[in-house]
């Protein structure tokens, strides 16, 4: 009789065990998915501020460019990409600047996390007719080129 | 006796454990409607930083730019009259720095352009836009003697009187 309890003892603690385990994997995985959730968020956020901020930088040049269209000889300008920093990583990311939008590719996770601004800068004041593609990191310089600002 | 008192024990402490599972199962329902919110709040940051991003840059656009605004000129030079307009200025989406898949509608209060490429007509049930309104000065011809400018800004008679006018400039996705 005290040995059959103390084998029903023995499963049921068994049993806790396992639902013990298989509910901390449960919770685990979600949490893991949630922290991912919020980390995309902030990737996105920061990519944000880099193709903005860079437009900015272009923009600024194209202003630049217009008010001294006839008497400017030197344009030099560089602008260095920052890098996204996130808690868990520094995810690598390339920026394209093309004559159809400014775009940056992240991976993370093996995902591709994207944010594109459609381009604002006029084609009269920028040579884009091969896309321009720069690391996060790297340092962006824009010049003159034949009354037409050219960026490396 | 003793049975009974150790299975109370028992009891409890499955009721303790079950408590323990219940409150933890909540927390992680607290933590996943957080992010939820965090993610809504996340997405809808984006679009406004965005919008007004494009909106800061087509006003700067608008007000003080070379191929839009005016011209005071005498024999020797030519200035840039800020935040004004000639019926022959050329408004278009390009110039302001407005993406393709943006709208925009821009006009002065009694004074009309001759091209407006920002004529855009905003829904009535957009809840998500920019709007400013702003005083211009306007004149037939953006190009007009040094002369004339001065003039005006200081009150005197002129043969041709710079107009105060109000401009509105909507902008929305």
């Amino acid at each position: 009789m005290i040995k059959s309890n103390k084998a029903q003892s023995s499963v049921e603690i068994l049993i806790g065990i396992f639902f013990l385990i298989f509910f901390i994997y449960i919770f685990n995985v979600l949490a893991e998915d949630t922290a991912q959730t919020l980390e995309i968020n902030q990737i996105k956020e920061q990519e944000q501020e880099i193709v903005l901020s860079l437009s900015d930088f272009l923009y600024a040049g194209n202003n630049v460019f217009i008010d001294n269209k006839y008497n400017i000889t030197e344009y030099d300008a560089s602008y260095k990409i920052p890098v996204i920093n996130i808690p868990s990583q520094n995810p690598s990311c390339t920026v394209t600047i093309s004559n159809v939008n400014i775009r940056i590719l992240t991976t993370y996770n093996d995902k591709n996390i994207t944010y594109s601004i459609s381009n604002i800068l006029p084609s009269t004041s920028y040579n884009l007719s091969s896309p321009v593609i720069k690391n996060c990191g790297s340092e962006l310089f824009c010049s003159n080129d034949l009354n037409k600002l050219r960026c490396v | 006796m003793n049975y009974n008192l150790k299975n109370k024990k028992a009891q409890i402490m499955v009721l303790d454990v079950m408590f323990t599972i219940v409150l933890i199962i909540l927390l992680f329902f607290l933590l996943f409607r957080w992010a939820e919110m965090k993610t809504y709040q996340s997405v809808s940051d984006r679009k406004t930083v965005e919008l007004n991003y494009i909106s800061k840059t087509a006003f700067m656009s608008l007000t003080e730019n070379h191929s839009i605004n005016c011209y005071a000129f005498d024999s020797d030079n030519k200035y840039l009259v800020s935040s004004c307009f000639g019926s022959d200025s050329v408004i278009s989406k390009t110039e302001l720095g407005i993406p393709v898949n943006y709208n925009c509608n821009f006009s002065i209060a009694g004074f009309a352009l001759a091209t407006n490429e920002c004529v855009d007509v905003l829904p009535a049930d957009s809840n998500n836009y920019f709007s400013m309104k702003f005083n211009v000065i306007t004149n037939t011809d953006r190009y007009f003697p040094k002369n004339i400018y001065l003039e005006n800004i200081l009150g005197k008679p002129s043969s041709t009187d710079l107009s105060e006018k109000e401009a509105t400039l909507v902008i929305w996705k």
